[in-house]
């Protein structure tokens, strides 16, 4: 039984409708913390094997660890993903080991910085942001295309709702998450005739990344969770996992070029 | 005093509407690369003195490896850069460096995108992705700059205003859009007397941070 509480409710091991993605493979990029690998769990637990790409083994291999402990297949690979070697490397190791690739899930982004407008941004945080969220997304697509076209398989970008709605205080960070959504968007038309998929998630979390925001600003959790209907912080792995599983199933294979805002409810633009 | 005016970005649709916009208008077309944050601050008109202060940035930046469809497998890695993170980056930069020039006016910033980022269009995603990022750096430039007096909006304009007549028409196939409700497509002159519109406190002044799709009713989505 679950808790009573708004939030014990939310810690709910997610219901992912069984092993739907049994026999499938899948990469999820900066999976070693965070929503990435809240998403690796999920796809895992679903029936996927997964890669954790992530830039640091300090994080990604206690991540593959911790997946593999729980009865799943999971694999650490070093990769930055603003390198396009390490990219398609990532994706040859995924098919070498394990036969194919049906789902990519480009996660990782650069640290936005401290909050503030567009003029305040330290110079050198700017292209790095734009290298982990733009090119990255580029890097993924392209490698994993001519294995997702075979299968056919899915691409999944994490963007935010902040790249749909702007942000005053992480204005880089908000342009470079909307860039995701114009690739979904021509991405979902141009590889639609070869049946592979290609969406977005919005979501927002309880991240190590939240955490430090959190940290440094005490108010910023309340004032987050002030408007958001359902009154609590998304839990990376039981609020966010779940759609990427679902994303990725048989179950949306009529849903492409869509972004999935996942935030209790906290954006309602769409 | 007469309205001073900066237009960023080569050939179509920043040309078409730097003729047609009201005020002293600077038109500048730098290669996205070569932009940094003191981009602005170093301009100097045709008479040799400097910009100090503006009313009104329209940005529309799109370097031509941008308005050529390629399927995103044909592209290399320094196509991407070149057709969409370098002119974003400018873009970025370009707002930086106008920050202090509209404040001193409590001017307004106006980026122009294409419909195809909206929308979508197979072949064009690196064009949709620079389209998209600008759209919604408008929306944040209004959110932090809004206690500064500035103003800024994206305003979306139909593929024909920056692709070629071949290239429209692969676009429009790509995108799906429909006819143009009013049987038309906005003329420049209409779409500079939109952004003089946004640009006059008068008629604007409690606008910002709007996205407007000026291209005769072809694409509605919410």
């Amino acid at each position: 039984m679950t808790g009573d509480t708004m939030a014990e409710r939310g810690k709910a091991e997610p219901r992912t409708g069984g092993r739907v993605l049994e026999g499938q493979v899948a990469i999820i990029t900066g999976a070693g913390q965070g929503i990435g690998a809240g998403i690796a769990s999920a796809l895992a637990a679903a029936g996927a094997a997964v890669v954790i790409a992530a830039r640091r083994a300090a994080n990604g291999e206690p991540a593959a660890e911790s997946i593999r402990a729980a009865g799943h297949e999971a694999v650490f690979v070093r990769c930055d993903v603003t390198e396009a070697a390490d990219v398609e490397a990532t994706v040859d190791e995924a098919v070498k080991r394990f036969g194919g690739l049906d789902i990519m899930v480009h996660n990782a982004v650069a640290p936005a910085g401290r909050p503030g407008g567009v003029q305040f941004t330290r110079s050198d945080m700017i292209r790095p942001q734009i290298a982990t969220a733009t090119t990255a997304s580029f890097l993924c697509a392209r490698a994993s295309l001519p294995h997702l076209r075979r299968r056919p398989g899915t691409l999944i970008l994490l963007t935010s709702p902040a790249g749909v709605e702007g942000s005053a205080n992480l204005p880089i960070y908000a342009t470079v998450k909307a860039t995701q959504r114009g690739i979904v968007k021509s991405l979902a038309r141009e590889w639609g005739p070869d049946g592979v998929r290609v969406n977005a998630i919005a979501p927002v979390a309880l991240t190590p990344a939240m955490e430090a925001a959190v940290t440094a600003n005490p108010d910023l959790e309340t004032r987050l969770v002030a408007r958001t209907p359902l009154g609590r912080l998304g839990d990376a792995a039981a609020d966010i996992g779940p759609v990427a599983v679902f994303l990725a199933s048989s179950s949306a294979r009529y849903v492409t070029g869509q972004t999935i805002v996942a935030d209790g409810g906290g954006f309602l633009g769409l | 005093m007469s309205r001073d005016v900066l237009v960023v970005g080569g050939g179509d649709p920043s040309a078409a509407l730097a003729t047609e916009l009201s005020g002293d208008v600077l038109v500048k077309a730098p290669e996205p690369a070569e932009v940094d944050d003191g981009f602005v601050d170093g301009l100097v008109r045709d008479d040799g003195t400097p910009v100090d202060g503006l009313d009104l940035v329209v940005h529309a930046l799109y370097p031509d490896r941008s308005r050529i469809p390629t399927p995103i497998g044909e592209m290399t890695t320094d196509d991407w850069a070149a057709a969409c993170d370098d002119p974003l980056e400018a873009a970025i930069r370009v707002a930086r460096g106008a920050h202090r020039h509209l404040a001193a006016r409590s001017g307004t910033m106006v980026v122009c995108v294409p419909l195809v980022g909206a929308a979508g269009a197979a072949n064009l995603v690196a064009l949709s992705a620079l389209a998209e990022g600008l759209r919604v750096l408008a929306r944040s430039l209004a959110r932090s700059w809004g206690s500064d007096g500035i103003r800024a909006h994206a305003v979306t304009l139909h593929p024909s205003m920056f692709l070629s007549p071949e290239h429209t028409a692969a676009a429009v196939d790509a995108t799906a859009l429909h006819d143009a409700a009013l049987g038309r497509l906005p003329s420049a002159a209409e779409v500079a007397a939109v952004i003089d519109a946004l640009a006059d406190s008068r008629t604007a002044g409690g606008l910002t941070g709007a996205s407007l799709v000026m291209d005769g009713g072809t694409w509605m989505a919410g």
